[in-house]
């Protein structure tokens, strides 16, 4: 029987999931909202699909739509991407009853995960270190404030259906409990209509580290290496990277062993993350488990040379895993910026509407770009605001920083707010390159908000000499326009005035040629040149 | 390098840059982005140096006489109404897009004059939400 593949997601991971199933021989069938008609993994899936107007509750949140589709199609297989129905349990059981294959784990592993504090609790039986805290529901805020003074504060009051930074708060202050329960419980009613709240030991300064783990359904479970992300903004991911600056073999090997035991202990097949804290001491304390592919997993395969798309796809037409976990070898660095549609400089809002430019940086075996954008093509309100990954990959971490720096550099996005500058300024972040970071990264280094780089001698002749170099294309194109006097064509003079907004820089050509030009500035040559 | 070219790839010093022209007046004024600034450039003759100083200053700071819409998105909530007297940095109203719940607040101390939506209300970058008095 031939295969056939419906991806119930959208934007890059959907482009993502396509690509592996073109090079696997797999046809596909895209579902799209009446927002995504003209998006790009549209037009790349072999069928597409209409599923209903743009909230998603209405499209790619709704299971009997999809499943219509599936039937419609006759696909044996179906991808969910992550976010959306990916780690629905009901939409797992659904496909179960008909004989469609999920391509992710069964949903009772889905189901005994999903739940922060009924994951805890089979963490705590699997023997995996878990955060000092309350197991169960608080109900009071007096009961609150018993438990906060039993664990020590700090403490973090969190909401059991609580995620993306709702519905969670820290506690220094034990006056304050009972004011951050009340407020906890609101919202996260409000929120997610489940206003079931549990309080944890707060950890200060902590990494988010976490361990990337497949498995077949003969119970085989390998781990990829982990994964730093700690550079977060309100909990949203911005930067990843593999292997953890942080991490020694040693600790590695301890937190493998423990993910290993938690998938088995949940009967786990497929591709699923195993998130940990960790402290300044290299104490690790297990956080959730991830269902599903994360959106970070491209530096996992940068750094691994293993496709997990296909191997998902493997799992779920039950072959056995085609490795053991000596021959995973870890080798080099790789980083990942998500470019996300937000203005860094008016406190990161989202911003959407019509990219009319977008210019990628080339790929190579130093760049790879994971997108579902192109130039024209729209960026919508209704959906998550990442429209891009861009990774790289180096022997080590700071050859993976330079080739972030490089690629971001020759990345070119208008139309909407884009993140591009912000990244760009983390990359050269003294304390970001060191390693030295934390989820507090970027809270701490930028308290005052984003406000542009500052500017160093490297960057400022750069663009001294760029905007020259312009100015005089400029001078001799238009010297070549019918009817000029033809003497000005031949000369342009040698000293001008550079303004970098209010500084100004006094420069002299020295040579010029159509693509070549040396200054001087500052008693300092300058040489440019395109290529 | 095409005319209209967006990114501009060359090496510096034989370093490999790359910079975005944001916007080229064809006079010698670029918005150029590199390195995680915004930088507006500009190519003078030695005279025009001269008297570039002359030249009135845009004031940055001034205060506002409405709020523009800052993203698209559907309005969800009103924190102020007619009349009122807000400082700055207090909630003006919450917008929903990309499934996030944004915030605006004023940079400023203002009296709100007019709010020319309402509530459930879709509304676009730019358009005017609320006139200050």
């Amino acid at each position: 029987m031939t295969n056939k593949l419906l991806i119930a997601n959208r934007g890059e991971i959907a482009c993502r999931i396509i690509k592996t199933c073109k090079k696997l021989g797999i046809k596909t069938v895209a579902v799209y909202s009446d927002a995504d008609t003209n998006s790009l993994f549209v037009q790349m899936a072999d069928e597409s699909y209409n599923i209903g107007p743009a909230p998603s509750a209405k499209s790619y949140l709704n299971i009997e739509k999809i499943i219509d589709v599936i039937q419609k199609t006759g696909a044996n297989l179906v991808h969910p991407g992550y976010g959306f129905l990916s780690e629905n349990a009901k939409f797992v059981e659904e496909l179960e009853k008909r004989n469609i294959r999920f391509v992710g784990p069964s949903s009772q592993s889905i189901a005994m995960m999903g739940d922060k504090i009924e994951s805890k609790k089979i963490a705590i039986e699997a023997k995996v270190s878990t955060v000092p805290g309350h197991m169960g529901i608080v109900s009071e805020s007096s009961e609150a404030k018993k438990i906060a003074k039993k664990i020590g504060l700090p403490v973090m009051i969190k909401a059991s259906a609580g995620g993306g930074g709702k519905g969670m708060r820290v506690i220094y202050d034990e006056d304050k409990i009972a004011d951050a329960f009340e407020s906890t419980t609101n919202e996260a009613r409000n929120s997610f209509g489940d206003d079931r709240i549990f309080i944890e030991k707060f950890i200060e300064n902590p990494r988010h580290i976490e361990i990337q783990i497949i498995a077949d359904k003969e119970g085989n479970v390998v781990c990829l290496g982990e994964r730093e992300c700690s550079i977060q903004r309100n909990n949203q991911k911005v930067i990843e990277e593999a292997p953890s600056p942080f991490i020694d073999p040693k600790t590695r090997k301890k937190m493998y062993d423990q993910s290993v035991k938690l998938a088995k202990k949940v009967d786990y097949f497929s591709a699923g993350t195993i998130e940990y804290v960790v402290d300044k001491d290299k104490n690790f304390y297990f956080l959730e488990m991830n269902t599903r592919l994360q959106v970070e997993h491209p530096v996992t395969e940068l750094i691994t040379g293993l496709d997990l798309v296909g191997l998902m796809i493997d799992v779920a037409l039950d072959k056995k895993l085609p490795f053991t976990q000596d021959d995973i070898k870890l080798n080099g660095w790789a980083m990942e910026s998500r470019i996300y549609a937000e203005d860094p400089a008016r406190n990161f809002l989202p911003s959407s509407g019509r990219l009319n430019l977008y210019i990628e940086p080339d790929e190579n075996e130093h760049v790879r770009v994971d997108t579902g954008i192109y130039e024209g093509g729209e960026v919508s309100m209704f959906y998550d605001a990442m429209i891009a990954k861009l990774c790289s990959y180096g022997k080590n971490r700071d050859e993976a920083i330079e080739h972030m720096k490089r690629a971001l550099s020759n990345y070119a996005i208008a139309g909407i707010s884009h993140n591009i500058t912000f990244l760009e300024t983390i990359m050269r972040n003294a304390r970001f390159c060191s390693g030295e970071i934390s989820t507090n990264f970027i809270k701490e280094e930028f308290s005052k908000g984003f406000l542009g780089n500052q500017l160093d001698s490297q960057d400022k002749r750069d663009l001294i000499s760029t905007a020259m170099f312009i100015y005089n294309k400029n001078y001799s194109r238009n010297s070549r326009i019918t009817g000029r006097l033809s003497k000005e064509s031949k000369q342009i003079n040698d000293r001008w005035v550079v303004m970098l907004d209010d500084e100004s820089y006094l420069v002299q050509i020295l040579s010029h040629s159509e693509e070549e030009m040396i200054i001087n500035c500052d008693n300092t040559e300058i040489k440019i040149a395109t290529y | 390098l095409k005319n209209g070219d967006k990114l501009f790839k060359a090496t510096v010093n034989n370093v490999e840059i790359g910079v975005n022209i944001k916007s080229n007046n064809r006079s010698g004024g670029y918005l150029l982005q590199h390195s995680g600034s915004d930088v507006y450039a500009q190519v003078l003759s030695l005279r025009n140096a001269e008297l570039y100083k002359f030249m009135p200053k845009l004031e940055k700071n001034a205060k506002p006489t409405e709020l523009t819409s800052p993203i698209t998105g559907k309005i969800i909530k009103f924190k102020v109404s007619e009349g009122d007297e807000v400082k700055a940095g207090q909630e003006l109203l919450v917008i929903e897009a990309m499934k996030m719940e944004n915030i605006i607040c004023t940079d400023y101390d203002v009296k709100i004059k007019k709010i020319e939506f309402s509530e459930n209300d879709a509304v676009g970058v730019g358009q005017t939400i609320i006139s200050f008095a």
